[in-house]
């Protein structure tokens, strides 16, 4: 082996590693090999520094042992490193890598080493790197299992979010998933769905999570629609989505438009919505794809598209200012895609000017049929002929890689009825079905990934540590009331906290219940319930001062300068409420209605409804629930407590609240009395959530703990708590507990803002 | 005492939608308490002016807020020289001398504010002073207005039933909008196609009633808008300052709100 030169290397830390790298791989030739390639390859380079800062790194890697393929791989990446990045970045990453690698093993460097190229380029400039190399280091260090499943998702990952979002989503998910390995696993291979939402839902920023709200306002404004605006789905290595679409009333957007300037971002969505608004106006019925041709089907689409536009136009001729600036399409150039954008310009804009014979047929054809633009088989009839006429010009066509033009577009999936058939011509229809979804096909499918052989064993793990999962901590016994005897039996049920069930994944809530969820959150802002406090010597007020009336007058019979603050008043002092929301997860709130709505469900809505309208209005709550096997087993999961803010990861919780067992009332309302006296609050409320009357295995006598629960009310009620109950779903009589003035029913959730209300207005006395 | 000062000499314009006009005359010839509901800006405190102008009676309005007391409409002891004065409130002098009283957006008072007037809208039609121990026997042309808006924010602040069922109703929204274009049109004096335009641009913006935004852009904003661009402000700065500022502070909306009026400008 021949010593080369350490002359391109300006620390001495640097030659020092350089050296010692040599001597180590003295007796291993294919590594140093490769170490002199990549050593060249640098040198090439200059920067004598960072080349020193590189040595510093790969030694860093050798030391920690971490295999020969992963130096095998740093090497052949640092010969290839790309000129525009600096080496700086490379010796950063090797240095994270090697962080990252004793934590988590040699694997995991590599599969990381591998996809580096990757995702690298989407991290942007150095500062972005840093932080995300130090992400990774950190997920190595919570959770080392994790990044061999990560890595090969980051590229779609950050293509999806920007570092801020990663980081997010990752501490979202360490945070979501702490107690369940399996989970874990899950959701950073992004199977897990939770994980997709705190992707979409969380603080990851894109495009269309900024513009969401005003898109969703202009849907409803321009169009007076209510319907739900969602991101396009992601899968975990396709190329993402590139233009909207629609499926009945779902509208999805691309995340981002790949390269769509910064400052025609907002312009582009605005027009994407306002094009779909236009469909879901006119559009009324899909087109059955029948006999069809790839290209047929496309120019259907193309007129139908110009079509929705102009009878938009006609209500809102200031639309044409949304849709104009992206048709861009110049009189030149023959290929399909091109006559298509040239015909979609010339349909939409009359002052553009084509010669082309089949743009001209195209234009003429369609504004004959001015009067006829309130029928869709216009589209048909016109797309149809023009997409055979196309087909003789014998132009090229690809349905696979077609994309619709201009971009603002959707991608026409929602037009068109997909038969399933299956005596039909197959091979046609899958081809048609192709044609209107090929921007999903672009890319290849992603390589399995490393771990996908023991993915269904997981979620068999998972199962096995939900049923499991009862096994808690006993943390409390309380007496219970025998009506019989008429005495309390002493430290007669065990409290048994159980942690909470694995996180489950948050429904897109219903229209109905975002109204429901705007009106509590009102309600519980403009409720303040505190002490009232009483103002006196006031420049203003509803009564006179008395005290103050009398030394008045005296000053003023003594010849005394006056005050004139002789006035008395009442005003609200500041918020002071502490609310524990109890929720009955037995057995019976599986039971389903004919709808398949359960009363589990309709308690979590409630619940999720009222925690977050307390949350918002900033009074304290926690949110527990129970059930019961026996009572020596009062299974007690704490939710959210106070000091928790009520955030993703506790909705997540409360989504994956799971019904089982039976309902002990009357000893988990004694657990949540004591979890709330301990804390200071003018009102401290205990509020049950519960689908019916108490009922327990070893208790044979229906009025026994119906009257125990009556004594915990009335015990509880003593000690200065408020106590109410939400009945949730129908026929559930709680007057017996509660009283009829604290059981308030909620057979539905629009139900919700008026009893809330009441019970507000209870609390404000 | 005269309550020439609250007379209205010149007439109100006034577009009728229906026949609020013969409903309020014959509630009015019984002295029956009214109740206007309809959303901000639509024309029900103009309606009560024109009604007080037509039936030639004094009109004494009571802009109705949070902190309003009961003594802020019945009176109140104030201190002078020689002790304490008494000072009727609106209601009280309404009562006295006879007036309509109108209290505007009377959900905004406090509950037991509202309680005061109970005694005046049935047939006692009598106001109790209990701080004074003064009993007084309302006038003959005494007739009690009030107006509600069953708007957004009714699930908080709603009317007692036993307050409610004292009065007969007027509902009023916002008018069809070739009628709505007429008032806008007659009110700003522009012309008929810039108001329908607007007009437009407020339907919009009512689709967000509920989902954003508390209430649409009423007439009164399109009045304002129109005026503006009487001055020679162009549509959508008009519309902007008029409509879109006013109405949300969220920028988003706002944005929303934008759209609407490209979208709706010729």
């Amino acid at each position: 082996m021949t010593r080369r030169s350490t002359a391109g290397i300006a620390s001495l830390s640097g030659v020092r590693a350089a050296r010692r790298i040599t001597a180590l791989f003295d007796s291993r030739p294919d590594l140093a090999r490769a170490h002199e390639a990549a050593e060249r390859s640098l040198d090439a380079r200059g920067g004598a520094l960072e080349h020193g800062a590189w040595e510093e790194a790969l030694l860093g890697l050798v030391e920690s042992n971490l295999g020969k393929p992963t130096l095998l791989a740093f090497l052949r990446l640092s010969e290839t490193w790309p000129h525009e990045r600096p080496v700086t970045q490379l010796a950063m990453a090797g240095r994270s890598i090697a962080a990252i690698g004793r934590e988590a093993g040699g694997s995991a460097a590599r599969y990381l080493l591998a996809t580096l190229p990757a995702w690298i380029r989407r991290a942007g400039d150095s500062q972005d790197v840093t932080r995300l190399l130090a992400s990774l280091e950190r997920l190595s260090r919570d959770a080392p299992d994790t990044v061999a499943l990560l890595a090969p998702r980051l590229e779609h990952l950050l293509a999806v979010v920007d570092i801020d979002g990663f980081n997010a989503w990752m501490m979202s998910g360490l945070r979501a998933t702490a107690e369940d390995r399996s989970r874990r696993r899950a959701y950073f291979s992004l199977d897990d769905p939770l994980s997709q939402q705190m992707l979409a839902r969380g603080d990851a920023i894109s495009d269309f999570r900024c513009l969401e709200p005003r898109l969703a306002a202009q849907m409803t404004a321009l169009w007076g629609l209510r319907v739900p605006i969602r991101p396009a789905p992601l899968s975990p290595g396709a190329a993402p989505q590139r233009r909207t679409s629609f499926a009945g009333t779902l509208l999805r957007f691309p995340e981002r438009y790949a390269g769509a300037p910064a400052d025609t971002v907002a312009a582009l969505y605005r027009a994407a919505g306002a094009h779909l608004g236009a469909h879901l106006t006119h559009t009324r019925h899909r087109f059955a794809i029948g006999t069809l041709k790839p290209l047929q089907v496309v120019l259907v689409s193309l007129i139908e598209d110009a079509r929705v536009e102009a009878l938009a136009m006609r209500a809102m001729p200031g639309l044409r200012h949304f849709w104009n600036p992206f048709h861009v399409a110049s009189p030149q150039g023959g290929t399909a895609p091109v006559l298509m954008a040239r015909l979609a310009r010339a349909l939409f804009d009359p002052a553009y000017d084509d010669e082309h014979g089949w743009v001209v047929k195209g234009r003429t054809l369609f504004t004959q049929a001015q009067d006829q633009w309130h029928r869709a088989e216009i589209s048909r009839s016109l797309g149809g002929l023009l997409g055979n006429d196309l087909g003789q010009m014998r132009v090229q066509f690809n349905p696979r890689t077609h994309i619709v033009e201009p971009v603002y577009r959707d991608d026409n999936t929602g037009l068109w009825d997909f038969p399933d058939a299956p005596d039909a011509a197959i091979e046609d229809i899958a081809l048609m079905v192709d044609t209107a979804r090929i921007e999903r096909r672009e890319e290849p499918a992603p390589d399995p990934t490393p771990d996908q052989a023991q993915e269904p064993d997981d979620v068999g793990r998972t199962r096995a540590a939900a049923t499991a999962s009862m096994e808690g901590i006993p943390v409390a016994t309380y007496p219970e009331w025998d009506h019989v005897l008429a005495r309390d039996r002493s430290d007669w049920t065990t409290i048994v906290e159980v942690p909470p069930a694995p996180a489950g994944v948050l429904a897109p809530s219903p229209a109905a219940n975002d109204d429901v969820a705007r009106r509590a959150d009102a309600l519980a802002r403009a409720a303040s319930i505190g002490r009232r406090i009483r103002e006196k010597r006031r420049s203003d007020g509803e009564n006179l001062d008395i005290d103050a009336c009398i030394a008045a007058v005296i000053n003023r019979r003594a010849r005394q300068p006056l005050d004139h603050r002789v006035y008395l008043r009442h005003i609200p002092g500041p918020r002071d409420l502490a609310l524990l929301l109890l929720l009955d997860l037995s057995e019976s709130t599986n039971d389903a209605d004919g709808d398949g709505h359960t009363a589990l469900m309709a308690e979590k809505d409630t619940a999720e409804v009222i925690a977050s309208a307390i949350d918002v209005a900033g009074d304290a709550l926690a949110v527990h629930g129970f059930c019961s096997d026996g009572r020596h087993k009062v299974f007690y999961t704490p939710i959210k407590d106070f000091d928790e803010p009520f955030d993703l990861p506790v909705r997540a919780r409360l989504a994956g609240a799971r019904g089982g067992f039976s309902t002990r009332l009357g000893a988990a309302m004694r657990h949540a009395g004591a979890c709330l006296t301990t804390r200071r609050a003018f009102r401290r409320v205990l509020l049950v959530l519960t689908d019916g009357e108490p009922a327990d295995i070893d208790i044979f006598d229906a009025d026994y703990l119906v009257e125990d629960a009556r004594r915990a009310t009335q015990a509880l009620r003593a000690t200065g708590l408020d106590v109410f109950a939400f009945g949730v779903g129908d026929g559930v009589h709680l007057d017996r507990i509660f009283g009829p003035r604290y059981a308030l029913r909620v057979p539905h959730i629009v139900a919700l803002p008026s009893q809330l209300m009441q019970l507000y207005a209870r609390l404000k006395r | 005492m005269t309550l020439d000062a609250y007379r209205i000499t010149t007439e109100p314009y006034y577009r009728p939608l229906g026949d609020e006009i013969a409903l309020f005359d014959a509630a009015y010839a019984t002295r029956m308490p009214m109740m206007l509901k309809g959303p901000t800006g639509c024309g029900k405190t103009r309606f009560v002016e024109h009604m007080a102008w037509r039936l030639k009676q004094p009109l004494i309005t009571v802009a109705c807020h949070e902190d309003m007391t009961a003594s802020d409409l019945v009176g109140r002891w104030l201190l002078d020289a020689d002790g304490t004065t008494w000072h009727d409130g609106p209601l009280a002098t309404a009562v006295r001398a006879g007036a309509i009283c109108y209290l505007d957006e009377i959900v905004e008072a406090r509950q037991d504010t509202t309680v005061v007037i109970h005694p005046l809208t049935d047939d006692r039609r009598i106001l109790p002073l209990e701080k004074r121990g003064e009993l007084i026997p309302a006038h003959p042309d005494f007739q009690l207005v009030i107006s509600y808006n069953p708007g957004y924010q009714s699930v908080i602040k709603d009317l007692k039933e036993s307050t409610k069922q004292r009065f007969a109703a007027i509902d009023f929204r916002y008018p069809a909008p070739d009628v709505e274009a007429e008032i806008v049109g007659r009110e700003a004096r522009i012309a008929a196609e810039i108001a329908m335009t607007l007009v437009a641009i407020a339907e919009r913006s009512r689709h967000l009633k509920g989902h954003g935004l508390d209430e649409g852009a009423s007439t009164r904003m399109l009045v304002n808008a129109a005026r503006l661009m009487g001055r020679g402000i162009p549509l959508s700065q008009a519309c902007d300052a008029a409509l879109v500022v006013p109405l949300t502070d969220d920028a988003q909306l706002r944005e929303a709100l934008r759209d609407a009026v490209l979208a709706c400008a010729a």
